[in-house]
């Protein structure tokens, strides 16, 4: 027995050093050295999941039923197993679009719909409830445990002197003094994670303190307790699977629900949702958590059987019967004189409870506020109203916890006596299950719609109602028992336990496979019954491929909204839910990021309208800043096609940005290379003149070869200048063309008497081969004499000194005339031959490269192609080199 | 003392003008018309400057300068390249690689004379 | 490890937890026998659920591609 006082005070000094870890790291956070980023303390967070269930219940169901208390964590460490692919995309997913509870996640991913949103938080509060009832029936049993002694019952009494009440009410204000400080949009309470990750440690520790103190020292090992208990009749079955009762089979399918109806909930409990999702930093501690979490559970469940066994045996051996299994962990060692371990326990379990209660309560609160009142206040007040509501979110979430607390309270009474504790979490597992189709359909089906979701949550949750939550009411007398039994007004198929006639089935089981079965089932009917409406269709795109659209790599996401607003509204409404400093702040920083001087200056566009919309999610929840900011805005609805259409115009803007951007290179690689092939001229003809410049008394020779050479590289400069200048010319279609009779025969003629005197010199012969007569063409002659000269020109460079050949070959047929140039040169390699008509690609030894622009023949081909005709390349490597070209008779018209 | 001038570039015209522009200085000169040939000519004849054009078949001037510069016995070589591209990237670029200064073309032959004067006088 | 080759090692762990910790690969152990002084069930259900536990670690902790 330990006074009353004492508990008292060591539960409150603790709640202060809890308070105290919350204050410092919230400090912390504040001034940017955050404390809790780390996957431990992240996977320690999630330990919350541990309540005063695990404490007291599952003891109690051990010393009842074995190990069937295990299944409720062995679901949690399947559940982790998928928690890389499933609990990050969830995590990616609120991050993103600035999720903050589950009931925005699932109103969010269908259309951003109010009415889902309120169905969720309706579900998540009711279903809630005992499980608040349940924490504080184990508060109450352990503390009257405590001080009064063992075989004390819960006095009951009238209500105004139930300790209970006024625990809870506590509970109620620690919460709000944890989580409502102030309003961050992120929903994020760095304090209240590490206050809940210290908690994990103590109550972790607190359990095994007990269960080393019974397992070494009420026995003399673990394998004692079990070899004694092996020994007894009554207490054998406890070692297998047998189940209740005595019944020797393995209720299989029940084993089966509760580890699935864990794995659930592990997830989509409010808190557990809140922990995982909500507060976590870094995506990558996901994978720590992922079996560092199933650890804990492990860890905190392994002595729960020696302490059952060991406290059955213990009060039978010293004939104190009837001592309540689930109180073990502080009647054991209290019976023992261990009265500071029997402290410490109890200060685990209230940890354990405290925990759950405060992060439950704050999650259930923000659903609440954002989902179900905000949304009423708003449109009762009006959106014309231009009070100040930046203070209204914090003062409704407070509300909410102290009901919640008092609500839990209310179901502690009515229906809290009939019950085992883990019988009474379990109902609540029941309803948070029912999201499971909805959200995690939504996360990987597009197809998921909104009236699927609906009905399907709806449908789920009123089964659970009538198969799960009204009979634990009937249970314990406050609703009439015949319904239970026969059914409502005696249809006996309707009867809530056995629904159509289903028996055989432990009422938990069957009111998961109702539940989950017409959820389910209604969601994927519903679903498919109609095609999802654009905001749907936009919205199942954002959440399922949300890797794709985020992350390394990923391409700015084209924003699904069309439509007008101005600047001003949208200020105002910001620090209208945000608050005066925090608007301020935000366009600020958006004026900034788009170099404009004033905010005002800055077109309201999609993408501020979607900034503000997201960053009074935060505040208000998706739902209803989606619907305030459509008030303000005009806002073009969006049918699916718009919807593909915006995606096919953003992969097409991506795309013409890749083509400028390689035009754009290829622009920049012309440009520097004729800037190149300027300079290189000029730098002789400058050089020259500078060095005869300053030496006056340079002898003539030499100044006469200077100036030679001067002369030299200023027509090698103009030629150029006149070559690129044509190129240009022709290139923007601005060359004149001026077409007239071409002889061919007699072009050729002249191309050659221009060419008599180089090829001389190089000592290279020519022979021409034509037809007696050809037809005329009509094409511009300067051009075409221009192609053939530099076709000439270039096989002269080419041909071997002394003995160069050249032919030229004219052939004509009914569509047009074809010339080729042929030469006896080195021939040009196979890989080179496609850069022969490159601009400035000039072929031959490097050596000796023969004066030359290297635009010759892209220019001819363009004069070519100008004429409808082709120009071509044929050679082999030492078989020389020859080009050819037609020109048709009676060409394509080519548009300038 | 004469100093050994290596004068690599593949126009003809600009190695008339810089051989004239450094024998009027008093160095002696030598030439190569390629990459492979000046990084030839460099390692053997360990010239005290090398005018060092950067648009040459074979290796560029850059790759040339990468190569001396990571040659511990080459480290006495200056290195003064010439370029007809005068981008600041290319400067930095070579400036980045080693080179002891960088010019571009058309150049004056007074500040070149400067230039070379101190590289080799310091 | 890639990611995906993480993610596809972590569904096969996950079903073969499923299987193994159910009906009616469970009732396998159900004897009533005791190993080195502990009843077999408890025991083997305990070390299977560690080796689970092993296994994810292994799998989340080898260095790869964070996507």
């Amino acid at each position: 027995m330990l006074s009353a006082p004492l508990v008292l005070a060591a539960s409150f000094a603790y709640l202060l050093l809890l308070f105290g870890v919350a204050h410092f790291a919230d400090a912390r956070a504040r001034a940017g050295r955050s404390m809790i980023s780390n996957a431990w303390v992240y996977t320690l967070s999630m330990g919350v999941y541990c309540t005063a269930w695990t404490y007291f219940g599952s003891v109690g169901r051990a010393a009842s039923s074995g190990l069937w208390f295990l299944p409720i964590y062995l679901g949690p460490t399947l559940a982790m197993l998928l928690a890389w692919p499933v609990l990050r995309k969830m995590i990616r997913i609120a991050r993103q679009y600035r999720i903050t509870s589950i009931a925005d996640f699932i109103a969010s991913r269908y259309g951003k719909s109010r009415g889902l949103a309120a169905l969720v938080t309706v579900i998540a509060l009711v279903g809630i409830l005992p499980y608040v009832a349940l924490q504080l029936k184990a508060i109450a049993s352990g503390y009257a445990l405590l001080t009064t002694g063992p075989g004390a019952a819960h006095a009951g009494g009238p209500w105004w002197r139930d300790s209970t009440l006024y625990f809870a009410l506590a509970l109620a204000g620690f919460t709000i003094a944890f989580g409502t400080r102030h309003l961050d949009t992120s929903e994020r309470h760095e304090g209240m994670v590490a206050a809940i990750a210290l908690e994990s440690v103590v109550k972790l520790l607190a359990f095994m303190a007990v269960g080393v103190f019974v397992c070494w020292g009420l026995f003399d090992s673990p394998g004692e307790i079990f070899a004694q208990a092996a020994a007894r009749a009554d207490l054998q079955p406890l070692l297998g699977l047998g189940g209740t009762g005595g019944d020797a089979r393995f209720a299989g399918g029940q084993w089966f629900a509760l580890t699935l109806l864990a794995m659930l909930s592990v997830i989509f409990l409010p808190r557990q949702f809140q922990v995982m999702v909500v507060e976590n930093v870094d995506e990558r501690h996901v994978k720590r958590a992922s079996w560092a979490f199933p650890l804990y559970l492990l860890l905190i469940n392994l002595f729960v059987l020696p302490i059952a066994l060991g406290g059955l045996l213990h009060f039978a051996s010293v004939g104190q019967g009837g001592a309540d299994p689930e109180t073990f962990v502080l009647s054991l060692p209290l019976a023992n004189g261990a009265h500071g371990l029997a402290l410490v326990a109890f200060i685990g379990g209230l940890s354990a409870a405290t925990g759950m209660i405060i992060v439950e309560a704050i999650a259930v609160s923000t659903m609440v506020s954002n989902d179900l009142v905000m949304p009423l206040l708003l449109r009762l007040r009006g959106r014309h109203d231009a009070r100040d509501l930046s203070g209204t979110p914090l003062a409704v979430r407070r509300v909410v916890i102290v009901a919640l607390l008092l609500l839990g309270y209310l179901y502690f009474r009515i229906a809290g006596e009939a019950y085992a504790l883990v019988s009474i979490g379990l109902i609540s597992f029941a309803a948070v299950a029912q999201f499971a189709p909805a959200l995690l359909g939504g996360m990987f089906w597009k197809g998921g719609t909104r009236a699927g979701a609906l009905a399907g949550l709806g449908a789920g949750f009123a089964l659970w109602v009538y198969t799960l939550m009204l009979p634990s009411i009937a249970k314990s007398g406050w609703l009439p028992t015949p319904f239970l039994h026969d059914g409502p007004f005696g249809l006996a198929l309707l009867r809530p336990e056995q629904l159509l006639g289903l028996t055989g089935l432990d009422n938990l089981t069957h009111a998961l496979l109702w539940s989950l079965l017409v959820n389910t089932g209604l969601y994927v009917a519903v679903s498919l019954a109609r095609a999802p409406s654009a905001r749907e269709a936009a919205q199942a795109l954002l959440f399922v491929d949300v890797f794709a659209r985020t992350g390394r790599g990923a391409a700015a996401a084209p924003v699904f909204w069309r439509g007008r607003a101005n600047v001003a509204v949208l200020q105002q409404l910001a620090v209208r839910f945000l608050g005066v400093e925090a608007a301020q702040r935000l366009f600020a920083d958006v004026a900034r990021q788009r170099g404009a001087g004033r905010i005002e200056a800055v077109a309201a566009d999609a993408q501020l309208v979607q900034l503000v919309e997201t960053q009074l999610a935060g505040a208000i929840g998706s739902a209803s800043a989606h619907a305030v900011v459509a008030a303000v805005v005009d806002e073009e609805p969006l049918a699916p096609a718009d919807i593909l259409r915006m995606l096919d115009e953003a992969s097409q803007v991506r795309a013409a940005n890749r083509q400028l951007e390689s035009l754009d290179k290829l622009k920049d690689d012309f440009m520097s290379s004729v800037t190149h092939e300027l300079r290189t001229p000029l730098t002789s003809i400058r050089a020259f003149a500078e060095l005869m410049r300053d030496d006056p008394a340079m002898d003539v020779a030499q100044r006469q070869q200077f100036i030679g050479l001067i002369v030299a590289e200023a027509e090698r400069l103009s030629r150029l200048v006149n070559q690129v200048l044509d190129m240009a010319k022709i290139e923007s279609g601005h060359g004149d063309w001026r077409n007239q009779a071409i002889d061919l025969r007699e072009l050729i003629a002249h191309a050659l008497s221009t060419t008599r005197e180089a090829f001389r010199e190089r000592g290279a012969s020519v022979t021409v081969e034509q037809p007696e007569a050809v037809p005329l063409l009509h094409a511009d002659r300067d051009r075409l004499l221009q192609v053939l000269l530099n076709l000439l020109s270039n096989a002269l460079k080419f041909v071997p000194a002394g003995h160069g050949r050249v032919i030229v070959r004219l052939t004509t047929d009914a569509r047009a005339a074809t010339i080729e140039v042929s030469d006896n040169g080195p021939g040009i390699a196979p890989e080179q031959q496609p850069q022969v008509f490159e601009k400035f690609r000039q072929g031959g030894e490097a050596n000796n490269r023969p004066q030359g622009t290297g635009l010759g023949l892209p220019i001819s081909r363009q004069i070519v192609e100008h004429l409808g005709g082709r120009i071509w390349l044929q050679s082999r490597p030492g078989q020389g080199a020859c080009f050819g070209f037609d020109l048709p008779w009676h060409p394509e018209e080519k548009h300038a | 003392m004469t100093k050994h001038v290596l004068i690599a570039d593949d126009e003809a015209n600009i190695v008339i003008s810089l051989e004239f522009l450094m024998k009027r200085e008093g160095h002696r000169v030598t030439i190569a018309r390629d990459g492979d040939a000046a990084l030839d000519a460099i390692r053997r004849e360990r010239p005290d400057l090398v005018l060092l054009d950067v648009m040459m078949p074979g290796r560029s001037g850059f790759e040339i300068c990468q190569a001396v510069r990571g040659d511990e016995s080459l480290a006495a070589v200056k290195i003064l390249m010439l370029s007809a591209k005068g981008r600041d990237t290319d400067q930095a670029k070579g400036s980045a690689l080693g080179a002891d200064a960088y010019m571009t073309k058309p150049f004056s032959t007074r500040e070149l004379a400067d230039k070379v004067k101190q590289l080799l006088g310091g | 490890m890639s990611d995906k080759l993480r993610n596809q090692r972590l569904i096969a762990l996950f079903a073969a937890g499923w299987l193994a910790l159910n009906f009616p690969l469970l009732t396998l152990w159900d004897r009533g026998v005791s190993v080195a002084g502990l009843p077999l069930l408890p025991t083997a259900v305990f070390c299977g659920w560690a080796a689970l536990i092993g296994l994810a670690a292994w799998i989340t902790e080898a260095p790869g591609g964070d996507d």
